[in-house]
Formats: C-alpha cells, sequence, structure tokens
C-alpha cells in the first residue's frame, strides 16, 4: 500500500494528524493549478481552501481499495470547485470590484519583479486556451504527471490527452511568440 | 525546437506558491473541523437499489402472468359479472323445464278420455277388490274370535 493510502485510511479513522501530512505534500500542487485558472491570488487561496476543507469532511467518500491515487482525487475537487468558482463568483462580480481590480493591477505593475511579470504573461497566455486544454498543460508540465493520471482527472483517454496536448502546446507557442512581436 | 522554448517559459509557473502564513492558517482552520463520519451502512444504497429493481421486476413479471392465469383472472370484476349472469340463467333455464313439463302432464291428463279417475272399468275394479278384501276379513276375524272364545 502505498504511503498516501495509509495516510488516508488514518485520515478516515478520524486522525487529522495523517490527513494534515496530506495537506503539507499536496498544498502547493493544488494552489498553484488553483492559481493559474482563476483570476488572482486572493481567489486562489479561497479556492484552495475549500477544496481541502471539502476534502476532509469528505474523506470517508474516498476508496482506498480504487485504483485512483489520492492525489487524482485532489485534483478532481479543485477541478470541479474552479468549474464552480466560475459559475457562481464570476457572475457577482460588480463593475466596482473589477475597475478596482485593474486599477491595483496596474498601479502594482512597476513593483512588480521580473520574475511575476514573466508568471503573469504566460498565465494570461494559458488562460486563452479551452479549460481542458489548460488542465492538460498545467498538470503534465507543470505537475508532471502522467497521461494516464491526467486522462482519469479530465475524464478522457490517454490518447485524448496526448492530442490536447499536442494541440494546446502548438497554440500556446503561437500566441506567445505573438506576445513577443506585439510587445 | 521551438516546443523546448514554449515549455521552458511555460514552467515557469513552476515557482508559484502559496504565502507561508495562508498555508498555516488553513491548515489549522481545516484540521479544526471533523469529517462526515461513515455511516457504516454505504451498501444499504445498493441493497436498497437491488431491492426496488427485484420488485419492478417481480411485479411486472405477475402482472403479466395474471392474464393467463384463472385463478387470478377470477378476481376481475368483469369475469365476475359474467359468471353470476351465467348462473341466473342456468337456474332460469331449470326452472323454466320443470314449470313445462308440469304443465305438459296436466294438460295430456285433462285432455285425455282415459284418465285413471274417470275410467269406469278402474272404478269397478277397485270396487270388487275392496269388496273382496272385506269378505276375506270378516271371515279372518271369525276365524281369530273362535280360536280364543274356545
Amino acid at each position: 500500500m502505498s504511503k498516501d493510502k495509509k495516510l488516508v485510511k488514518k485520515a478516515q479513522k478520524g486522525d487529522s494528524n495523517a490527513f494534515g501530512k496530506l495537506y503539507d505534500k499536496y498544498i502547493d500542487r493544488i494552489y498553484r493549478y488553483i492559481f493559474i485558472r482563476v483570476s488572482n491570488k486572493t481567489e486562489a487561496e479561497d479556492v484552495t481552501q475549500q477544496v481541502f476543507l471539502k476534502a476532509w469532511k469528505n474523506i470517508n467518500r474516498y476508496e482506498t481499495q480504487k485504483n485512483t491515487p489520492f492525489s487524482s482525487w485532489l485534483y478532481t475537487i479543485a477541478k470541479n470547485s474552479i468549474i464552480d468558482y466560475y459559475r457562481k463568483d464570476r457572475d457577482h462580480l460588480d463593475i466596482d470590484f473589477v475597475s478596482d481590480k485593474i486599477s491595483t493591477s496596474e498601479k502594482h505593475q512597476e513593483e512588480k519583479t521580473d520574475t511575476e511579470l514573466r508568471i503573469e504573461l504566460v498565465k494570461n497566455q494559458l488562460n486563452r486556451l479551452s479549460e481542458d486544454e489548460q488542465d492538460v498543460l498545467i498538470m503534465r508540465f507543470i505537475d508532471e504527471m502522467s497521461n494516464k493520471e491526467v486522462a482519469k482527472i479530465t475524464g478522457k483517454t490517454s490518447g485524448a490527452v496526448r492530442v490536447m496536448q499536442h494541440r494546446a502546446l502548438k497554440k500556446l507557442k503561437k500566441q506567445i511568440k505573438k506576445q513577443y512581436h506585439d510587445g | 525546437m521551438m516546443d523546448k522554448e514554449t515549455l521552458k517559459q511555460f514552467k515557469i509557473l513552476k515557482v508559484i506558491k502559496p504565502d507561508e502564513d495562508f498555508k498555516q492558517s488553513t491548515r489549522n482552520i481545516i484540521l479544526a473541523q471533523k469529517p462526515v463520519e461513515n455511516r457504516g451502512f454505504s451498501f444499504l444504497p445498493k441493497v436498497i437499489a437491488f431491492t426496488a429493481a427485484l420488485s419492478v421486476i417481480l411485479v411486472g413479471f405477475i402482472g403479466f402472468n395474471s392474464l393467463s392465469n384463472p385463478s387470478l383472472a377470477s378476481l376481475d370484476q368483469e369475469e365476475l359479472n359474467n359468471e353470476i349472469m351465467q348462473s341466473l340463467q342456468i337456474e332460469e333455464i331449470e326452472y323454466r323445464q320443470n314449470i313445462n313439463e308440469t304443465i305438459a302432464s296436466a294438460l295430456s291428463e285433462v285432455s285425455s278420455s282415459r284418465s285413471n279417475h274417470l275410467d269406469p272399468s278402474i272404478l269397478e275394479s277397485e270396487n270388487t277388490f275392496i269388496q273382496n278384501k272385506q269378505i276375506n276379513r270378516d271371515e279372518e276375524v271369525g276365524e281369530l274370535l273362535n280360536q280364543i272364545i274356545f
């Protein structure tokens, strides 16, 4: 049995320390995945908190005997939480809040480091891709998951994931190239 | 070649990390909660679903069979009505048949010139028979009296 599954078993018996270890192991990856997909840091933090809270509350629903790794289960919760975020929260953003966000963003533009600017640039390009394409690229190249794992989380076949990855990279390359030329 | 360059740029996203304060405070908030308890009857939904499916199949089977099963068909209201009507008709036919027979026999007796109670030869022979019986009876009584007295 994998280390994750042993921890999950303990967590299912109410051992919060065991879940704490799982939290420590996956918080960075889940946060990063969410941060890339949502608009800002505050929202990324909110959604991340929701994901781990849902996972802890529903830990007994995770079936260790099935072949789904705990990380895949966690990503599935994160993916669904992002869908919920876009469905609910995005509709309620009022104009003042949006303009405030833009002005704040412009105001701090000069203060941002080179790395932050590069992150923002790539993130903006990535967000122009479809949701599935974003998922595939993040999971494959940032979180370094296998095609099989990505397929399990996205509900697609490994072949479909490979095709999607190829197309997404091609699109991203084109967009970044265009941005450099325009910029 | 271009893919490698794109990936290199893309992998800059790997440096994204949450704040340590956020990580710690969220950890505390989450672990202060309790998970939803496993009720231990997680098999129940499957059992209920199986029972429901079985019931549907069973009801369907019985419903289908009732069309051809006589014992259950007898519970059908229309069938019962038909049976009662048939029974009443049979009783009525039997009653009418008895009446017809009685009337026929009465009519034949009335119309016949050799009816037993009006036939003179029969009446005379009956009279003779009674008289003979009377004579014989008188003789028998006399003999018995002689035996008792003498």
